[in-house]
């Protein structure tokens, strides 16, 4: 599903002021539209497909009850990521004391049979990941953002709350120290 | 930065459709030359890709629905978590209303009722404030008010045994100082240990959680 146009997050924040009924529904739209992107970022944020799943149903958990609040001073859809950004923090803060490593955690088992390419772009992801989590938090944000399909530079920077051009400028440099640690591995 | 970072930059800025002709021009007649930039396009735009695809790839496989159900679980599961904590928190705070009204019981239904309704209204607001905070910054700096309001709460959740200390001295001084009875000793003994089992959570469990995730937003 696409994500919500402007005026369709008008449209669904006065919902919200229209009852409990109204107000699920609202919710439910919400969750349609940002769900992948939400899924995108919290992925990208945690190690593993368990964290992310969790990270993800505490970000709407939190829109949810947050939501009858919403006062529109952002757009909507910047304050659901914001939020999933926070989420994906609070559950890799969550780990155990011993964590599983990280290749551990990165190279999870599929058991379903794959042809080679696949199986050589699955392993290049996974060395991409392991990559991005040895990253300064700015990096990963920042490059997490912009690997968020239908997320622009613009509404980045709204996320974010930093100038356009420290974007730019953060996006630059944690590309190249991404580059360089997949290089190592 | 030097003239390559520049053009880096812009590289990143083509990209994503944010860059004006004029510098898009210079951009590409300085990559005819460049090995390095080209390299640099080439390691940005394969990166980018293996992110976004790996993701797509991974959402088509995740059951929706399920984690729908989750998140009604988790939505119940809060009331409940809430009713609990309002429940163990009048347990420990009746006590006290016995401990400021001395004998007079009578009165301690109404202060129960009364601490009843502040409690159940401060846990219901809990979890809106949580969505606030989470992501009410406005146009300001995410990760610095997020580091912020996370060193707040680590200075708070030190100060937890103080507390604890205070409130134990407090009470005992109150009950020493006016010749109380069995009950009320009774009452302070449940009191303060509610109030060490808080402040030892506080101090063992959360402070612990909130010094990780600031360890990880602290990360160079």
């Amino acid at each position: 599903m696409p994500p919500l146009s402007p005026a369709q997050e008008q449209a669904v924040i006065q919902r919200l002021k229209a009852g409990a009924g109204a107000r699920e529904e609202a919710f439910n739209q919400v969750f349609e539209a940002t769900r992948e992107q939400v899924f995108a970022i919290c992925r990208h944020l945690t190690q593993t497909r368990a964290e992310a799943e969790d990270a993800l149903q505490d970000c709407f958990l939190s829109v949810h009850q947050g939501l009858p609040n919403f006062r529109g001073d952002a757009r909507l859809s910047t304050w659901i990521y914001r939020i999933a950004i926070h989420a994906s923090f609070k559950v890799r803060a969550r780990r155990h004391r011993n964590p599983a490593p990280l290749e551990a955690a990165a190279h999870e088992p599929d058991d379903r049979a794959q042809p080679d390419d696949l199986a050589a772009s699955r392993q290049e992801a996974s060395r991409v990941q392991l990559a991005l989590q040895q990253l300064s938090p700015e990096h990963q944000l920042v490059l997490t953002l912009f690997a968020v399909d239908g997320l622009g530079h613009a509404e980045i920077a709204d996320v974010l709350g930093v100038p356009l051009g420290t974007v730019w400028s953060r996006l630059h440099l944690a590309r190249k120290r991404l580059g360089e640690l997949c290089q190592l591995r | 930065m030097n003239r390559c970072d520049e053009f880096e930059v812009a590289i990143e800025m083509r990209h994503h459709g944010a860059l004006e002709p004029a510098v898009e021009a210079e951009l590409r007649a300085h990559i005819e030359g460049c090995a390095s930039c080209r390299a640099f396009e080439t390691l940005s735009t394969n990166l980018e890709k293996q992110m976004t695809a790996e993701t797509i790839e991974e959402a088509r496989t995740v059951d929706w629905n399920v984690l729908r159900e989750g998140i009604q679980h988790k939505l119940g599961q809060d009331v409940r978590v809430r009713l609990k904590a309002m429940g163990l928190t009048l347990l420990f705070i009746f006590p006290a209303t016995l401990l400021m009204k001395g004998s007079r019981v009578v009165e301690s239904p109404l202060m129960f009722v009364g601490t009843a309704l502040a409690v159940l209204g401060f846990v219901y607001l809990r979890g809106r404030l949580r969505a606030h905070q989470m992501g009410g910054y406005g146009h300001r700096d995410l990760l610095f008010y997020y580091r912020l309001q996370l060193e707040r709460r680590l200075r708070l959740s030190r100060m937890a045994p103080v507390v604890g200390l205070g409130a134990t001295a407090y009470f005992f001084s109150r009950l020493a100082a006016q010749g109380s009875s069995t009950l009320q000793w009774v009452g302070f003994a449940v009191l303060t240990a509610g109030i060490w089992a808080a402040a030892a959570f506080n101090f063992f469990v959360r402070r612990p959680r909130i010094q990780r995730e600031l360890d990880a937003l602290r990360r160079p």
